[in-house]
């Protein structure tokens, strides 16, 4: 999937390019807004990567451009001015998603895969793990037709495991996903594992969780061997 | 005291005085004068009737004398209304002239009288003559005229407030503008810049010196919002840097153990750091007006839902969380992430700062005209000389715990400034904290 990267800050373009090169995408990147407004309008994307601060360009102008132009790649707006009247007129103009500075990379990658789905209208958003049915859509998990009843964070928890299958997850990244924009994140305590201690009980009435792997001193991983 | 008032209230004081004095001294002085005519008078009429008595003889008058068998004969004379009155008789020693004020009785009516004694002789003999005047006129005159100074000074008073605070309502307009223009301002943008219409150059001194220092406040304030907002914003691509480089390392997956474990030390310091930054840019946020305020939140499950994020939390240290919501409350315009942030900051720092096993009460309580949210922990509390300030951004009391940075009540306190509700602190050290937030009941609001 060819994604191109919109932003000026070098060395930040350069990490994310490196990033999804390693998860399979192919990659371009522009540096202002003048280089993007070009690009947009001759290549097709699958995702556009869209800094709202620009040197020489609104960011916002870009996005009603792109959209103008017939550009069918999803954008998703990466911006250091966090106000929501950004976010708003981002997602009025067309945006698909919204990531205040700093984000995640692997917030990211989880992003671009929902909206991957979403795209390809994938009706039955429903995943199997180890006989667990984890309902993308409606949020919920069932095993053998007995519907588990979890907390919003522990089914956070679970779908962003799952969508990052087989990966290492950090403690951090975790914290940040499941309490996103939260500005009371206590970043060296456990709360997470209580969650994943919690997710642990809930599901183990049913069947045995080792898949949940415990990776001492860095985080969680997914097993799905 | 309003300096209306007070300058009325001296006004009318010192015409009082003034009048007073008038009252007291006036007819005092107009009876002086009236006993000094008619002192004149008496000297004048004595000229006379020892003019007439020398050339008529003195026997005229005292002609009984000698065959009288009376030693001491008199004379007497007087008008028919006894107003005036000339009398002779013997004495036995001479004495200057003299004026006195008397009665006398003429025939039975008691007179009051000015009255000028002269004595002569006579063949050897001295006499007394007493020639007298009535006063009775001035003193009805002194009566009257007390009578008249007492309506003046009641009409004069009376007359005198009524322009005074008539006229020293229209000089002290001015004052009263730039007073209205001061009150209820809570922040310098509000202040009404245009100056106030007065030819009183006090007042204008005043009113030009009173905006020109709201302007120098509302360009500081100015200069500081924006400084942290874009220090903040400034700050944030490098931290965006750090952040995702950290986690390309981490995904290479060719480090050893100590490395891995260091990086991922630096993403937690790295955490700590977007933290502040965020906090700081919300702040300056919320008090650049930046942030919406159109929702409409039910208070008590707000505070459910905060107490379903902390649970989690309370589990290290087995701290018990109780609510006690007895009364509905919605409240509106308010902007709900933000009071979610206040409740969840002020219920964390409850459990961050509390004691093993120790517990937190949630409690609302519904006034006449406030809705009360109490939060009571049993926590190491607050030292008295420190509740003063421990809403201010970046003040840390407890340099042992490294999990505070001294923003969280820095944002309560804009949250709460930006709602208009009002933050109370009661704390007892090594007891526990109470921290209340109060809603202002309006009219509507149920």
């Amino acid at each position: 999937m060819n994604v191109l990267i919109v932003e000026d800050e070098k060395s930040l373009s350069k990490e994310v390019q490196d990033f999804l090169k390693k998860e399979g995408y192919t990659v371009e990147v522009a540096f202002n807004g003048k280089e993007a407004s070009e690009k947009i309008f001759v290549n097709p994307y699958d995702f556009v990567l869209l800094d709202l601060g620009l040197p020489d360009y609104d960011g916002l102008q870009l996005l009603k451009e792109a959209k103008e132009a017939g550009q069918e790649a999803a954008i998703i707006i990466l911006t250091a001015r966090g106000s929501t009247d950004d976010k708003i007129k981002g997602l009025d103009l067309g945006s698909d998603d919204y990531l205040a500075k700093p984000f995640s990379l692997l917030e990211l990658s989880s992003r671009m895969q929902a909206i991957t789905r979403r795209k390809h209208g994938l009706k039955k958003n429903i995943l199997d793990i180890h006989g667990f049915q984890v309902d993308l859509t409606n949020r919920s998990v069932s095993f053998s037709n007995n519907l588990i009843s979890l907390t919003k964070k522990e089914f956070d928890i679970l779908q962003y495991l799952l969508i990052n299958k087989s990966r290492v997850i950090t403690r951090m990244q975790l914290t940040e996903h499941i309490w996103d924009n939260a500005l009371e994140v206590d970043y060296d305590s456990n709360y997470v594992d209580v969650h994943i201690k919690n997710l642990r009980k809930k599901l183990t009435q049913y069947a045995p969780v080792d898949w949940i792997e415990t990776v001492r001193g860095i985080g969680y991983r997914l097993n799905l061997m | 005291m309003k300096l209306y008032y007070k300058l009325t209230l001296i006004n009318a004081l010192s015409r009082i005085m003034i009048v007073a004095a008038f009252l007291i001294f006036v007819p005092k002085i107009i009876y002086k004068e009236a006993i000094v005519n008619t002192d004149d008078l008496l000297e004048k009429r004595k000229t006379d009737f020892i003019h007439i008595m020398n050339k008529m003889g003195m026997d005229k008058f005292i002609q009984q004398e000698s065959d009288s068998t009376y030693a001491d004969s008199t004379y007497a004379d007087y008008t028919i209304f006894k107003e005036k009155y000339v009398s002779i008789e013997p004495a036995k020693t001479m004495l200057p002239d003299t004026f006195l004020t008397d009665q006398r009785d003429i025939e039975g009516d008691i007179v009051e009288a000015r009255i000028l004694k002269h004595s002569f002789k006579n063949n050897n003999k001295i006499y007394l003559l007493e020639i007298g005047e009535s006063v009775q006129y001035v003193k009805d005159l002194k009566a009257v005229l007390d009578k008249i100074a007492l309506w003046i000074l009641i009409g004069v008073i009376i007359l005198t407030i009524s322009v005074d605070l008539s006229v020293t309502q229209y000089l002290l307009r001015p004052l009263k503008k730039i007073e209205a223009k001061l009150k209820g301002i809570r922040t310098p943008e509000k202040f009404d810049y245009t100056l106030v219409k007065t030819n009183t150059t006090d007042f204008r001194y005043l009113d030009r010196t009173i905006r020109n220092m709201m302007r120098k406040i509302r360009n500081t304030f100015y200069i500081e919002k924006e400084f942290i907002a874009n220090v903040s914003h400034e700050l944030l691509t490098p931290i965006s840097i750090l952040q995702t480089r950290l986690e390309n390392m981490l995904e290479a997956g060719n480090l050893d153990e100590e490395a891995e474990s260091k990086i991922i030390e630096s993403q937690k310091t790295l955490g700590r750091l977007k933290q502040i930054v965020r906090s700081l840019l919300l702040i300056s946020q919320i008090e650049n007006n930046q942030t919406p305020k159109a929702d409409k939140v039910d208070i008590p499950e707000l505070l459910k839902e905060v107490k379903s994020e902390i649970d989690v939390r309370l589990v290290e240290k087995n701290i018990t969380l109780d609510l006690e919501l007895p009364n509905d409350f919605e409240y509106s315009p308010c902007n709900r992430s933000l009071l979610f942030t206040l409740f969840f900051n002020l219920i964390n720092n409850a459990v961050k700062y509390n004691k093993e096993n120790g517990s937190i009460i949630v409690s609302t309580e519904k006034l006449k005209d406030e809705y009360l949210v109490h939060i009571r922990d049993t926590g190491k509390g607050i030292a008295p000389e420190n509740l003063k300030s421990i809403f201010n951004r970046f003040k840390k009391f407890n340099n042992s715990d490294t999990e505070s940075y001294g923003l969280g009540l820095a944002l309560v306190k804009t949250i709460a400034d930006f709602h208009e509700l009002e933050i109370t602190v009661e704390s007892k050290q090594n007891e526990g904290s109470t921290f209340t937030v109060a809603f202002k009941l309006n009219e509507g609001q149920v």
